[in-house]
């Protein structure tokens, strides 16, 4: 339990890219492994998972609050990029760019007007987004081609590049998700990725250094909305087709889920999550009358057994392994920390909290 | 302990990831004595029900195929995946069947249009032939320009609708009271009705409702107030049964005609209505009506060796309209491939199907051409009604 | 303006609104007990209603008993929801119990799928199939059964709340579990009790539903979501809040049906939810907990 942050902080958080390194490197190794079509379709729909609980990992494992909106937020970026191709003429490029702006400026929106409230609230309140964003898609037939369906999309194209083929389609997604992880991961070693954390895992410790905890929390569900709408334009450019169906309160769960028992708050944790979700998604097709049973006993489990997430128990562990060498080499003086401050950098804070009492 | 817990449970995603991404390098050599067709249904999530009669239906074609010694001599390699009402899920499944399982010709659209309409582009541009089981008439159409190696064995919202218009002229009725659910089976239907009523000069005063809904009395009330001779819902869900118990409350004595779409068509649901259902009129398949109508139609023998396999096989269950539009689904397809003798490519079936004359199914007679993918007509819509027991024809 | 439609919307928002009540109550007892919202109560609602409509039409049992029978199946399925969240320990914030309550949630509901193998089954109303006239308007009997069920559920609760031991507790738990803890209450056993009760509402809920349509396996879960907004709109953990949320919310979506754009009707619940949270997060009636950090 002893918090070290500073100068000794950012060096132990610059040694921590390897969870970085993790993340890019599946992205390339995968392809490597297998790389006919239907693998490739495997590998771009876990990328575009991976960018959706990159996003969610910023609220979620950073901030310490659950969102339940990140299903919405998705279909929203879906259908904004969908729209504006389809019923705008807008090039693809320019959709892709539209899509993230829409949803961050819904997320700010829904976040300024949910972001005081505490905890579990916060998290209904981001249910009720969801779901009337959810419920809108079918609604408004004439935009969205209401629950049949947005038909006619366009394959995303640069110039007169076209990207048809699975490896080319697969590459957009890796880069974008890639490119994703890098900012996700500069932002949180920055200082305001610092102050997020260290409001994550305590209020009164952010106030101390200065950090106004509500502008940061907005600041971090924007950012969620702006991987979302990433996430649904590359799904709409992909797919070339988007319904209702795909951004519905179970995917708003099972987003939230994998990433809990992957490790919110690890920058490894949504490479995992969305391996976990595309593994469960290929194995339970095989089980059709008791799909449904076996993804509800696969999360129990996995909530009982990892509250804090597969890659926070291990990083932790790691972690503290490396530390202890490290001081039993060093003088001890430095480990003087006042007594009772939290880790900043284990699993959800809220809950590597909650646990430690 | 919980380490070596973690570890192994990372350790074994990562390998159950990358075997479903390795096994779908080459373990399906294409076999020369079967042909692999795939089918979607959902047979969980929402519109699980209606899922399951399907898989039961398409089940039994391959079932009888295979027993008959299957396709010059090729027997029917099935492949079966559940998309669970999810479009995405689909859309997965489908590239799985198709490039990993080695699927030839798929059959199914996933119970859904959403589902069908998301799939068709994919196996299109496979260049196989896809042969659904959904209604909304965008998967086939514009057929010879859009979807050239795309089919459905079901109706068009058009023609259904243009039996009822005929039925409402023919009973002198001119203001109907439209309620169809918000999901795409209703919202197909609204858009179909909503253009061709005015024009045969019927007015459709319409009030949508959710597919979960517990009561529809504000609807039926406000509807009322238009003073319908007609009140029409179009759904599949149990929201249905809500429906008719909720116009006899509302209405009372008033003397109005009670219809429902052909999504409802089910003895079960008609006898959980209880006393409320009687005298119900439904536009349907003839299916529900096999053993009423004349012997000299040449769709009633197929139907009673439907009705009586699927009986058969299944405990004694009365097949409903969505098993007997998968069966025949299943059967255009394997009447297309002895016509190719067994060759699969898409363009192959696809001209075997529109050449296929009339295949009498289970449904209607289909007459598949160049421009028409859907292959049934105004004479395949029966006009039924539920007497509180069963259903009979309506002259 | 038309009166007949106009009590003809509050004639159903009363009906839905008592059963959203019922599911609103339910939610507000385990919020108390836990600080956690229990994504199960919708699919008690579901299990209460299909079990007593499947006993009545497998076995042909009387009405009365299928609903006894469907009650205490439901009770049971509420301890093993305590077992599966706590009983293992592991779970100590309310945002984890939550997360694993949908997990319950969606096992119950895959298994109810497969045990009603997907059909749908009807249950009678005990005062039968008549409905009742009212000033141009009508409703099933049911309508007045499942009111005067909602009203005395909350007036009960109100008085165990207040006048029981055990009640006291359950209460004192919604203030603070640690301060119960110390008086050597154990935080397992109040929430068991707790899950009991939330069970038996929903499946009270089920049965009082099941007669105004037909259930099935897909009857519980957008229903519990509607609660959880009724009891929101009340103040979670609010008896009495619950059951003007649960009204008041049957009665909207009933005006948006019968006045306004009817397919947008079940949007309103989740509309109302956002709106409450913003504008006055301890819904009307007040909650036990404090809301804004």
């Amino acid at each position: 339990m002893r918090g070290r942050r500073d100068a000794a902080g950012v060096v132990r958080r610059r040694r921590k890219a390897w969870e970085l390194w993790i993340t890019i490197g599946l992205l390339v190794v995968l392809p490597l492994i297998s790389a006919t079509d239907y693998s490739l379709h495997i590998w771009t729909r876990m990328a575009i998972f991976l960018i959706l609980l990159t996003g969610l990992n910023l609220i979620q494992g950073v901030a310490g609050m659950t969102s339940l909106a990140q299903a919405g937020f998705f279909g929203l970026g879906a259908y904004a990029a969908g729209i504006s191709a389809v019923r705008y003429d807008l090039p693809p490029l320019a959709a892709l760019v539209v899509a993230p702006v829409v949803v961050t400026l819904v997320a700010l929106l829904v976040g300024v007007l949910s972001m005081r409230l505490k905890e579990i609230y916060f998290t209904m309140a981001t249910l009720g987004a969801g779901f009337v964003l959810f419920l809108l898609f079918g609604r408004m037939v004439e935009l969205t081609g209401g629950p049949n369906g947005l038909v006619g999309i366009p394959p995303f194209s640069i110039g007169g590049l076209e990207f048809t083929e699975p490896i080319m389609r697969y590459a957009l997604v890796a880069v974008l998700a890639a490119l994703g992880a890098v900012v996700a991961h500069n932002l949180l070693v920055s200082r305001t990725g610092r102050a997020l954390r260290a409001y994550g895992a305590s209020e009164p410790a952010a106030l101390a250094v200065g950090a106004s905890p509500f502008r940061l929390r907005l600041l971090a569900f924007g950012l969620s909305g702006f991987y979302a709408g990433v996430a649904g334009a590359l799904e709409a450019f992909d797919a070339r087709f988007i319904s209702p169906s795909t951004f519905d309160f179970m995917t708003a769960v099972l987003l939230v889920v994998a990433l809990v028992v992957s490790g919110a708050g690890r920058m490894v944790g949504p490479i995992l999550g969305a391996l976990l979700l595309t593994g469960i998604e290929v194995f339970a097709a095989d089980y059709a009358d008791y799909e449904p049973l076996i993804m509800g006993v696969i999360f129990l489990v996995a909530v009982q057994l990892f509250p804090r997430g597969v890659a926070g128990e291990l990083a932790a562990r790691w972690e503290d392994r490396r530390e202890r060498a490290q001081r039993s080499g060093e003088s001890l003086g430095d480990s003087s920390a006042p007594a009772g401050t939290t880790r900043t950098d284990v699993g959800t804070p809220a809950m590597t909290e909650e646990l430690r009492r | 302990m919980r380490k070596k817990i973690s570890t192994l449970l990372t350790c074994s995603v990562l390998l159950a990831l990358s075997a479903c991404g390795l096994g779908s390098s080459g373990s399906d050599t294409d076999s020369d004595d079967t042909i692999k067709i795939g089918t979607l249904f959902s047979v969980s999530g929402a519109g699980a029900n209606l899922g399951d009669k399907m898989r039961k239906g398409a089940e039994l074609a391959v079932k009888q195929v295979n027993a008959d010694g299957g396709i010059d001599g090729k027997k029917i390699d099935w492949v079966f995946y559940d998309p669970a009402g999810d479009t995405s899920t689909a859309v997965q499944q489908t590239n799985r069947m198709l490039d990993s399982d080695g699927v030839e010709l798929v059959v199914g659209g996933g119970g859904s249009s959403g589902i069908a309409l998301a799939m068709d582009p994919i196996t299109s541009g496979r260049g196989v032939a896809f042969i659904a089981t959904e209604g909304a008439r965008q998967i086939v159409e514009p057929a010879a320009e859009a979807h050239p190696l795309t089919f459905k064995t079901t109706f068009n919202d058009t023609v259904m609708v243009e039996r009822l218009i005929a039925f409402w002229k023919a009973n002198g009725i001119t203001r109907v009271a439209f309620m169809p659910d918000t999901s795409s089976f209703g919202q197909s239907a609204q858009e179909e009705l909503e253009r061709l009523a005015p024009e045969a000069g019927i007015k459709v005063f319409t009030a949508a409702f959710d597919p979960a809904a517990n009561d529809l009395t504000p609807q039926v009330k406000r509807l009322a107030g238009n003073d319908p001779q007609a009140y029409l819902a179009w759904t599949i869900t149990p929201a249905g049964v809500t429906f008719l118990k909720n116009i006899r409350s509302v209405i009372g004595e008033r003397d109005v005609m009670v219809m429902h779409g052909f999504g409802f068509v089910d003895d079960r649901y008609m006898e959980q209505a209880g006393a409320a259902s009687t005298g119900t009129i439904l536009v349907s398949p003839k299916l529900p009506v096999w053993d009423q109508i004349d012997a000299s139609d040449p769709q009633q023998p197929v139907m009673e060796d439907f009705a009586t396999a699927y009986a058969e096989e299944y405990g004694g269950e009365q097949p409903n309209v969505y098993a007997g539009q998968a069966y025949d689904a299943m059967m255009v397809a394997v009447a297309a491939l002895r016509a190719t003798g067994g060759d699969t490519d898409g363009e192959k079936i696809a001209d075997a199907i529109e050449g296929l004359g009339t295949h009498v199914g289970v449904t209607g007679a289909f007459k598949f051409t160049a421009d028409d993918h859907s292959g049934l007509t105004v004479d395949d819509v029966a006009v039924i009604q539920w007497d509180g027991s069963r259903f009979l024809p309506v002259e | 303006m038309d009166t007949g439609l106009l009590i003809q919307v509050i004639l159903s928002g009363l009906s839905v609104g008592a059963i959203y009540a019922l599911v609103a109550v339910g939610f507000g007892v385990i919020f108390n007990a836990t600080g956690a919202i229990n994504f199960v109560q919708g699919e008690y609602v579901m299990v209460g209603g299909l079990s007593a409509a499947m006993l009545y039409e497998a076995w042909d049992v009387p009405v009365l008993v299928a609903i006894v029978a469907a009650v205490a199946v439901t009770v049971l399925l509420g301890v093993l929801t305590e077992f599966g969240l706590l009983g293992f320990g592991r779970l100590r914030t309310p945002a984890s119990i939550t997360i694993a309550t949908i997990a319950i949630a969606v096992i119950v509901k895959g298994s109810a799928m497969l045990i009603s193998d997907r059909d749908t089954y009807a249950l009678p109303s005990v005062l039968g199939t008549d409905s009742l006239q009212v000033l141009g308007a009508s409703t099933s009997r049911q309508t007045v059964l499942n009111l005067l069920l909602a009203v005395a559920a909350v007036a009960a609760l109100t008085l165990f709340f207040q006048c029981t031991k055990l009640g006291t507790t359950l209460r004192a738990a919604a203030g603070d579990s640690e301060t119960l803890q110390t008086f050597g209450v154990s935080y397992r056993t109040t929430a068991r009790w707790a899950f009991v009760i939330a069970a038996a509402l929903g499946a009270l809920a089920g049965a009082g539903l099941a007669p105004l349509t037909v259930m099935s396996f897909d009857s519980g879960t957008l229903l519990g979501l509607k609660g959880f907004a009724a009891a929101m709109l009340g103040g979670l953990g609010n008896p009495r809040g619950a059951l003007a949320g649960g009204l008041l919310l049957g009665i909207a979506e009933a005006v948006m049906s019968g006045y306004g754009a009817a397919a947008y009707a079940d949007v309103v619940a989740f509309v109302v939810l956002l709106a409450i949270l913003t504008l006055r997060p301890t819904g009307m009636f007040g909650t036990a907990r404090a809301v804004r950090t």
